[in-house]
């Protein structure tokens, strides 16, 4: 504590105390600091000139282009959007959620604030915002950054298969007259079927817009093309013109089951094919008919296991007198799991990242 | 790395950005945002992930959250804030997530003890801490101030609390809080220099003799 004040921005790139107080979370340096700061105030720029250098002393690589950054920025003003509700609107979450709001932030002496964020093999991140007019928006992150697909169940009952570094964003709760989604990378959606409220899901460059369809949307943020596979049901693509809302949109494309369309960013061209059958599939649960006659149910969990990646815990003993006859389709996960159980009169429950069905009496 | 740039000029430009920011202006913001991507990423791969979707995520975040919270958040120096404010947030990310992950650069700083993953501990910034050398020293210093002056500056900038709330432990309105503390500072200011030097006589950390060199 020697000499700081008459101390250059030399002095300081060494004094082991001012770097701690730099680089770390450190509450002691960030007391004598702050104090001293306020006690000298015209050693403010010496002291931000040190600290910038600290800072970045180390930041020789990473490039990014300015085109890149436009982007980013661009993007995160339409999330600011997409989180704007209408007046008066709160909105809670469901408590039997699996989410939990976890958004708080801490000014601590003016300079440091933490998010908190809530980690299993994933991401989620939440943030609870208030605006000007102190209404209350979630939206809701799920990013996947391990390396096997995770599934995501949407608010409407809809689901979708992320695979690794992929993103999607939509709000905790979906407007009244649509549904949104943003996505960046790879997933396969079932999408719940509403028509009341279409579902839009927007990636880089342009919007699919469905009603209630399984397909799969692959938008990768290097990738020359966006690649789309229809499983079953209607989808219909459309360039973004920069604005959210899809209104009359003459070069809209109409892909159905087995249909394929792949969309060339540089070229700026749709092409469509037809598919006999999905040759190499970019998800297990492409190629996986869900049509069961006299399946055990042991059976029947595992397609759903193998499909969505969700472990299903089933007690092997009660249930291995249970078949199921049904053919189920492009219903998302959730739905498919209430039909099964209503089948085989069972119940199930969410558990830590996994789901634990329970038989009411023995399949006998 | 040499600073190339005027520090000191650029911060003037971001702050009148930072300011209309605060009154909604979400063009200022947009500059604010673009201009200061970039040492943001910079920063965030070279001590913390090469994984740049995961770094766009980061900082993504970090912008929602310092535009919802503009209204409150008080910056002096910008780029500083923010480069700090993504650190911090990416130093508890990494304490409480999985330690295989593949991308994870090493820090900076010698480790500290895993914080556990629960809400409160990882908005809690401390963990044992024992104090520093400087901040032993100025507590001494302190000591030597009238005793309301000490209890302000303890509740301010060690116990961390507000004006507000030092008003109201203390039973005072803010002007007497702003006051008090304006005249602790004043005095610390006064008497660092030669106070402190004593301060080393007296306890033995510099020889006398020294004065006389």
């Amino acid at each position: 504590m020697l000499n700081y004040k008459n101390y250059e921005v030399q002095d300081f790139l060494k004094d082991h105390s001012f770097r701690r107080w730099t680089l770390e979370k450190t509450t002691t340096e960030n007391s004598f600091w702050e104090l001293w700061l306020d006690i000298y105030p015209e050693k403010m720029d010496v002291v931000a000139k040190a600290q910038i250098e600290i800072l970045t002393q180390n930041d020789t690589k990473g490039e990014i282009g300015e085109i890149e950054i436009k982007l980013q920025v661009e993007n995160f003003f339409l999330k600011i959007k997409n989180s704007k509700l209408e007046k008066g609107r709160i909105l809670k979450l469901n408590a039997n959620r699996w989410y939990a709001v976890a958004a708080s932030t801490i000014l601590l002496l003016g300079v440091a604030y933490i998010f908190s964020f809530r980690f299993q093999d994933g991401q989620k991140s939440f943030v609870a915002l208030q605006d000007n007019d102190d209404k209350v928006v979630e939206m809701v992150t799920e990013s996947n950054y391990v390396n096997k697909s995770k599934l995501v169940l949407l608010p409407d009952g809809s689901s979708l298969i992320l695979k690794p570094k992929s993103t999607v964003n939509f709000p905790a709760l979906f407007d009244k007259d649509k549904r949104e989604l943003t996505l960046s990378g790879e997933a396969f959606f079932e999408i719940a079927k509403d028509k009341s409220k279409p579902f839009f899901i927007y990636t880089n460059k342009l919007t699919t817009r469905v009603v209630g369809t399984s397909f799969s949307i692959k938008a990768l943020e290097n990738d020359k093309e966006i690649k789309f596979v229809v499983k079953t049901g209607t989808v219909s693509i459309s360039k973004r013109s920069g604005e959210k809302d899809i209104a009359k949109n003459d070069s809209e494309t109409i892909a159905k089951g087995n249909q394929q369309v792949v969309y060339n960013i540089n070229q700026d061209k749709i092409v469509q094919t037809d598919i006999d059958q999905i040759v190499t599939p970019d998800f297990a649960i492409q190629k996986q008919i869900f049509d069961f006659n006299e399946t055990p149910l042991q059976a029947v969990f595992k397609a759903l296991e193998s499909s969505y990646g969700m472990v299903i815990d089933a007690d092997s003993s009660t249930i291995s007198n249970c078949h199921l006859t049904a053919t189920l389709g492009d219903e998302p996960f959730e739905q498919k799991l209430n039909l099964i159980c209503q089948a085989v009169d069972a119940t199930y429950t969410h558990e830590n990242d996994s789901i634990k069905v329970k038989t009411r009496k023995d399949c006998k | 790395m040499a600073i190339k740039h005027n520090v000191v000029k650029e911060n003037e430009i971001l702050i009148d950005l930072w300011n209309k920011s605060k009154s909604g202006d979400e063009k200022a913001f947009g500059k604010l945002a673009q201009s200061q991507y970039r040492i943001l990423f910079k920063h965030a791969y070279n001590n913390f992930s090469k994984d740049t979707d995961f770094i766009k995520d980061a900082i993504q975040d970090l912008y929602f959250h310092i535009w919802v919270n503009r209204k409150t958040i008080e910056m002096q120096y910008i780029s500083i804030y923010l480069v700090r404010a993504l650190r911090n947030n990416l130093i508890s990310k990494f304490r409480v997530s999985d330690k295989k992950n593949r991308n994870f650069v090493s820090f900076d700083f010698e480790e500290v003890e895993e914080v556990s993953n629960d809400f409160g501990a990882e908005n809690a910034i401390i963990l044992e801490e024992s104090q520093s050398e400087n901040e032993r020293k100025i507590r001494q210093l302190i000591e030597t101030l009238p005793l309301r002056q000490q209890e302000v500056v303890r509740l301010k900038y060690f116990d961390g609390l507000d004006n507000l709330k030092i008003a109201q432990k203390m039973g005072l309105n803010k002007q007497s809080v702003a006051n008090l503390l304006h005249k602790a500072l004043h005095s610390l200011k006064l008497s660092l220099p030669t106070l402190f030097f004593l301060l080393l006589v007296i306890f033995g950390e510099m020889p006398l003799s020294s004065f006389f060199k």
